[in-house]
């Protein structure tokens, strides 16, 4: 696992093995007071994505030790800050149309809740990932 | 008295008291300060410093005149010229004999390239008419304050021992606790307004506080610059070194 935000758990990143998913990209969108309440969008990425950004990491920061790794800052290189920002910028476009939803309070947890993104998700997802913060988690799971 | 004996006589009396910091089992009414986390530890008495200040009534502390006043944590060899020089001489080595790296006079924990140039340091004293520079320390001091967003009344409140327990986990650092906001001079609205989400209340207490309990707090990377890692201490523990705060950053 890559992680690029950590907060009593890893917050947005890329693992593999993810509920099914091979590689996948993960990122917190919902997060409640209680401990609990914290509800992931995540969606497969191509395989060998996670090597590729592991190679680009590896030029500025220290090789990963353990598998959770959490580079500080983003590549200082132009070309492999830009390789990271596409590499989550294509996989949050592909939330939209593949996505599903988890609530677990960590990311390698079995969810308490799970279910795909549908349609009518699509513009509280699009507000809460252009703004960097964090929704409720109301209403995610219960209508 | 010569300086170096001087010296480590000034060291045992501001190393002793910090190993057996009495604590009261109730709270103090007094209030924090929601600006500067001042009193937020409200089982401290006398600012943790009975030697300098009293605390007639277990309220609030009083300089020796009787006057209450804030103070900021200070010490001799922060606060002095004298003082400076000599933890400048003596600092880090100080925290080469210690099995956990804290440095009494500094009050901080030197990094790991801190503790090297430390040696070096003593390498270069050891040969005659080598200059011995100032030795860079690094890591979070006592008087830091230590922010954790959540509750602790419900035991899903993210400052319950549940929740603290559910927190937990390893950093990739090698850090096994959980995480909070910390960093030298930082104020509690600082440290509130780097939470990665809004928390109604927050839990508010030192480094020192935590290091007295026989816990660390180190800073580790995360979602923010002041994110750091509380190891070393039980949910239980842990959970009641948190003093319920309300959060003073509103909303957004």
């Amino acid at each position: 696992m890559i992680a690029f935000d950590y907060y009593d758990g890893v917050l947005e990143g890329v693992c593999r093995d993810l509920h099914g998913m091979r590689e996948a990209y993960f990122t917190l969108i919902a997060w409640d007071e209680e401990v609990d309440g914290r509800i992931f969008a995540t969606v497969e990425i191509n395989e060998g994505t996670i090597q590729a950004l592991a190679d680009v990491l590896s030029r500025t920061h220290s090789c990963p030790e353990r598998e959770v790794w959490t580079p500080r800052n983003r590549p200082g290189d132009p070309d492999d800050a830009a390789f990271m920002e596409a590499l989550i910028a294509e996989a949050r476009h592909r939330i939209r149309t593949e996505g599903m939803l988890l609530q677990a309070f960590q990311i390698e947890s079995v969810p308490v809740r799970s279910r795909r993104v549908v349609k009518s998700d699509l513009a509280r997802i699009d507000r809460m990932l252009a703004s960097g913060k964090y929704d409720t988690i109301a209403g995610w799971f219960n209508p | 008295m010569g300086r170096i004996a001087h010296a480590f006589l000034l060291l045992l009396s501001l190393a002793l008291p910090q190993e057996g910091a009495a604590r009261f089992l109730s709270s103090d009414p007094i209030p924090a300060d929601a600006e500067s986390g001042y009193a937020f530890n409200r089982y401290w008495y006398a600012d943790a410093s009975p030697y300098r200040y009293v605390d007639p009534d277990g309220r609030q502390s009083m300089g020796p005149s009787g006057y209450g006043f804030y103070r900021p944590p200070s010490n001799f060899f922060s606060d002095t010229t004298a003082g400076r020089f000599l933890g400048s001489v003596l600092g880090d080595p100080i925290a080469l004999a210690r099995s956990d790296n804290y440095n009494p006079i500094t009050r901080e924990y030197p990094g790991p390239a801190a503790l090297q140039d430390a040696k070096l340091g003593l390498l270069t004293l050891a040969i005659p008419s080598v200059r011995v520079g100032r030795v860079a320390a690094a890591g979070i001091a006592d008087d830091a304050l230590v922010v954790r967003g959540g509750g602790n009344m419900s035991p899903k409140g993210a400052n319950s021992p549940e929740g603290i327990a559910a927190g937990s986990g390893t950093h990739h650092s090698g850090v096994s606790g959980f995480s909070v906001e910390s960093a030298n001079g930082a104020t509690l609205c600082q440290l509130c307004g780097n939470l990665p989400h809004h928390y109604n209340q927050v839990g508010v207490t030192t480094a020192g506080a935590i290091r007295s309990a026989g816990g660390d707090v180190l800073s580790t990377s995360g979602q923010s610059a002041t994110h750091a890692t509380v190891t070393g201490l039980s949910p239980q523990a842990a959970s009641a070194l948190m003093t319920p705060t309300r959060n003073p950053v509103p909303k957004p």
